[in-house]
């Protein structure tokens, strides 16, 4: 037979674990907003029965534990999805500020400065007797320069924008680790507390989301509930200590500064093992950044030459052998000093005589020239065909985006299913936690009335 | 499955934002009236409407270039015509002093107007249009026709042609030069002379129908007894290999050239009583250029292929050419005597009589006609070609005779003297020159007339090249108002619906229903 103070028990562990269980409704609902935050559910059992000689009697709930509703094979799969993501937008950012660069405005873009150079010696060709005209070649050849020095200059900057881009996320990567090993600490040591280990696994694990948009990682869980983390064969975490990750300036070669590395307790990282966001600059930066460089100054320097050819071995009114441009690429691309200063020196001849035109006429034809230099293109087909592959590859990347970022959304979906927060089923939650506070302190009550009807009776047992 | 609250919140955002930036590229492309901003937006369109841009302001240089030409030309033109006035004038005052009634004193008053025109003419050859002598080849800073301290008019321009870009790939002379008009450049002679050759077996295809050749084609040659061959021409290179072709189809037929020996003839050996049929095949005309499609019976006479002269042809193929190999010839040239000797050692193949000419009289140059009819003679100074007694080649070849310029001062100055000199002979002479002269005038008005034709036509099809290129380019890079505003229209329906949709979503829950 057990005790009438026993039922008051029953009664106070109920109401408690429903308060318990409202508490947690309330801290779900708290963090409904809170990014990566995963729901917590009370676990209640049946407390362990009496046994009397008449059979087991219940003594009512047991609060068993609080438990996070995680996944973690999603969570990896997350990992993953947010790496591949971060990868193709990077890649398409700095693309897309190419493709702004580059620009498809025929009048104010590099093609129509081409034209515009090409066809200035055509006038020239029709006036040269006229001083003016050779202005305006100089003047055409000064604006096709600073269209160069516009592209030039904004694929410099574009580069060491990445490079300081990569040393912060570097330092980000570097700072996440340091965290993630120190929550594990705290993980592993508060194991005998598994309600305060949640809130700290949800930290973690926002952490190492965040992390996966950086670099492309691995993780594993260890028995004592840390987790190590791997990138591209080297472990970063192990359990509570983190290696240092740094992005350094490579080194100076022939005065010129390298780019930005990343690297791992001083060994080098390959761009393709980093993955995510760093691994897509570092890639992104030396891949297509580089050979639209490299297809600008081929540009520039082909210019050049084939026009410097023609006019140093013609005459101007002032004289011969003089260059038309100095420089071999696109930042060093200019017109000649001495013409620029004075255009009497642009030539238009090449029999000395001031009416002959066949210099000025050979130059203008550049312009319909394929030239092998250029891939067999003529110059302004070959700045065309350079704007439409960056084109295509920033069109790639933005339709890859928006792929990953759909494939991105539709896991999310399926994690916010598990693990989200559910206003309605917390509402639920809360209702039925209240009903059975308010039914534990019926009961309350009602062993109250049995105690004091016992007492009316003025004895005892 | 279940729907946490923070899903419902993504998705509505990306909805919303997915319609918004619809919305927004569309209104970008009306209001820009532009369907592209960047290349990534339409790679191929970028590049395209690139090309097309370097494409129309190529068309406009090159229409700027032809206005240019066209004002130098017809500033030339109208001097021209001018100077043509000008000495026509000169004619009709020296056909009055040819007379025998007039007399030694009008005669010298008519000298001073013919020196008063000369001066005149000298005055409008030196005309110049933008700082440009008109008349000066490529020495435009300089004045083309000076008198010099003997009185005597020189030049001193050069033949510098001035030429201007005026389409792709095309060119036009802007300028005459002062030797084309004053006459001081080429004098030629033409092989006045028959001089085509006759067929052989070894005769060229190329060399057909003056030198117009036979195309690659094929054709099918009929017994009219059940025999057909289809011959292709595109490996034949000569008469032989046709002809070879016909008779090794084992059809009983006999080609040959004919006796003339100026076409093929097709003999029906095996059938006489049957038509030998020649047609073309796939809209071919090598039968047609060969003179052998049609169809006759026993025999097919082919036409006349009028082979055209070039340096491979033998001498002795030339029927006008009597003696083979030909002998000497006289070339009298700036004041010196040149026999050519084309018989030690003989020449036998009319490259190497060309040859034999060339390297004999440098101050000339012989080469064949365009067409290859015959052969022309050129040089910068007047020239006479006589045979050497006893031979004949020169008249064989239809090259004996002079070639006289047309010396515009030079024949003034003639005249001017023979009036002072009451000369009544050296009058005529001068006359017969001027009228040389103003035919040459005249010669090179029609020049420039066709250059004008040629700028003109030119120019229309620059319009409607750069007419052509600005739809194309429109095509590419402008907005299509109709259809992107109806898309627009949609898109901000698309943005609506994604806004009230959210905020329905947010506003049901049970919170709503159980705690009001």
């Amino acid at each position: 037979m057990t005790s009438i103070f026993s039922l008051l028990n029953t009664s106070r562990r109920a109401m408690d674990a429903s308060q318990m269980g409202v508490q947690i409704a309330d801290h779900n609902i708290a963090n409904i907003n809170t990014p990566g935050y995963i729901r917590q559910e009370l676990m209640l059992t049946p407390m362990r029965s009496l046994v009397t000689a008449f059979g087991d009697v219940g003594m009512g709930v047991n609060v068993d534990s609080v438990r996070r509703v995680n996944d973690e094979f999603l969570q990896k799969a997350m990992f993953k999805e947010n790496a591949g993501y971060s990868e193709w937008k990077a890649a398409s950012d700095v693309l897309g500020r190419v493709d702004v660069l580059t620009g498809v405005d025929g009048g104010s873009s590099l093609g129509g400065a081409i034209t515009d150079f090409f066809n200035a010696f055509d006038k020239l060709s029709t006036n040269v007797e006229d001083n003016a005209v050779r202005s305006v070649v100089v003047n055409a050849g000064v604006t096709l320069a600073d269209r160069f020095h516009d592209l030039s200059t904004g694929l410099d900057d574009l580069k060491t924008e990445i490079d300081t881009k990569i040393a912060r996320q570097t330092k980000r990567v570097s700072g996440i680790l340091a965290q993630v090993a120190s929550l594990n600490q705290k993980i592993i040591a508060s194991d005998a507390n598994p309600s305060q280990a949640n809130d700290l696994k949800v930290s973690r694990s926002q952490l190492l989301n965040e992390l996966s948009g950086y670099v492309n990682i691995k993780t594993e869980k260890d028995q004592f509930g840390g987790v190590d983390v791997y990138v591209g064969g080297h472990q970063l975490v192990h359990r509570d200590s983190a290696v240092v990750v740094s992005a350094t300036p490579g080194a100076t070669v022939s005065g010129a500064s390298q780019p930005v590395e990343v690297s791992v307790d001083g060994f080098v990282l390959d761009a393709h093992k980093l993955g995510g966001g760093i691994g897509s600059l570092v890639e992104t930066r030396d891949n297509e950044l580089a050979s639209v460089r490299s297809a600008l100054d081929q540009l520039a320097g082909t210019i050049a030459e084939k026009v410097n050819t023609i006019h140093r071995s013609g005459f101007s009114p002032a004289g011969s052998g003089v260059d038309f441009f100095d420089g071999t690429d696109a930042t060093t691309f200019q017109v000649n000093e001495v013409v620029r200063n004075q255009p009497e020196y642009v030539a238009h001849s090449y029999d000395n005589t001031p009416g002959d035109n066949t210099l000025a006429k050979d130059i203008a034809a550049l312009r319909d020239t394929t030239m092998d230099e250029l891939g067999g293109r003529t110059p302004v087909g070959f700045f065309g065909n350079l704007v439409g592959d960056v084109g295509s590859l920033a069109a790639s990347a933005n339709s890859m985006v928006q792929n990953k970022d759909m494939t991105k959304g539709q896991l999310q979906t399926r994690i916010d299913s598990v693990s989200g927060v559910s206003l309605d089923e917390e509402v639920a939650n809360v209702t039925r936690f209240k009903t059975m506070y308010e039914a534990s302190a019926k009961m309350m009550n009602t062993v109250n009335n049995m105690l004091d009807t016992l007492i009316s009776l003025g004895g005892t047992r | 499955m279940r729907v946490a609250f923070s899903t419902l919140g993504r998705l509505s955002v990306q909805n919303i934002n997915r319609a918004l930036s619809n919305l927004v590229d569309l209104r970008e492309q009306v209001s820009s009236g532009r369907k592209f901003q960047r290349a990534s937006q339409d790679p191929v369109g970028a590049q395209r409407a690139i090309l097309l841009t370097n494409e129309i302001a190529s068309i406009g240089q090159y229409r700027d270039a032809t206005e240019s030409a066209t004002m130098y030309l017809e500033s030339s033109q109208g001097v021209l015509l001018d100077l043509g006035a000008r000495l026509r004038e000169v004619k009709s005052v020296a056909l009055q002093q040819r007379n025998d009634t007039s007399d030694a004193s009008t005669r010298k008053t008519t000298a001073v107007t013919v020196r008063s025109i000369r001066d005149q003419i000298v005055s409008l050859l030196n005309s110049q249009v933008n700082g440009r002598r008109l008349f000066s080849g490529h020495l435009t800073q300089t004045d083309p026709f000076v008198e010099n301290a003997a009185g005597k008019i020189e030049y001193h321009g050069d033949d510098g042609l001035i030429r201007y870009r005026v389409g792709p790939g095309q060119e036009e002379i802007t300028n005459i030069t002062g030797s084309q008009v004053a006459g001081t450049s080429s004098a030629f002679l033409m092989s006045t002379a028959d001089l085509t050759p006759k067929l052989t077996l070894s005769t060229s295809l190329a060399a057909f129908n003056r030198g117009t050749g036979v195309p690659a084609g094929k054709f099918t040659v009929d017994n009219g007894a059940g025999g057909t061959v289809t011959i292709d021409t595109a490996a034949m290179t000569t008469v032989g290999d046709v002809v070879g072709a016909i008779n090794g189809a084992g059809l009983g037929l006999v080609a040959g050239v004919n006796t003339a020996g100026d076409g093929i003839d097709i003999l029906n050996l095996f059938n006489p009583t049957a038509a030998v049929t020649v047609t073309d095949l796939q809209n071919g005309t090598a039968a047609t250029a060969l003179g052998i499609a049609g169809t006759s019976v026993g025999m097919l006479k082919g036409t006349d292929v009028s082979p055209a002269l070039t340096t491979a042809t033998p001498l002795a193929d030339i029927p006008a050419l009597t003696s083979v190999p030909p002998d000497s010839i006289r070339v009298l040239v700036g004041g010196s005597s040149i026999t050519v000797d084309f018989n030690t050692p003989p020449v036998s193949t009319v490259g190497e009589l060309i040859n034999r000419f060339n390297s004999a009289v440098p101050q000339l140059t012989m080469s064949l006609t365009p067409g290859g009819t015959g052969l022309r003679i050129d040089g910068q100074q007047e020239f006479t070609i006589e045979d050497v007694s006893p031979g004949t080649s020169g008249a064989q070849i239809g090259i004996a005779g002079s070639a006289r310029q047309a010396r515009l001062f030079g024949s003034l100055e003639s005249l001017e003297q023979a009036l002072i000199a009451d000369d009544g002979d050296g009058i005529e002479k001068s006359i017969a020159e001027i009228e040389l002269v103003i035919d040459n005038v005249v010669r090179v008005q029609g020049t420039v007339a066709s250059r004008l034709e040629r700028l003109d036509k030119g120019k229309q099809v620059l319009d409607t090249h750069k007419t052509s290129a600005e739809t194309r380019l429109s095509d590419v890079v402008s907005t299509e108002m109709a259809e992107t505003i109806t898309s627009l229209t949609q898109a901000q329906t698309v943005y609506q619906t994604a806004l009230g949709t959210a905020s329905t979503v947010y506003d049901l829950n049970l919170f709503r229903y159980v705690y009001r």
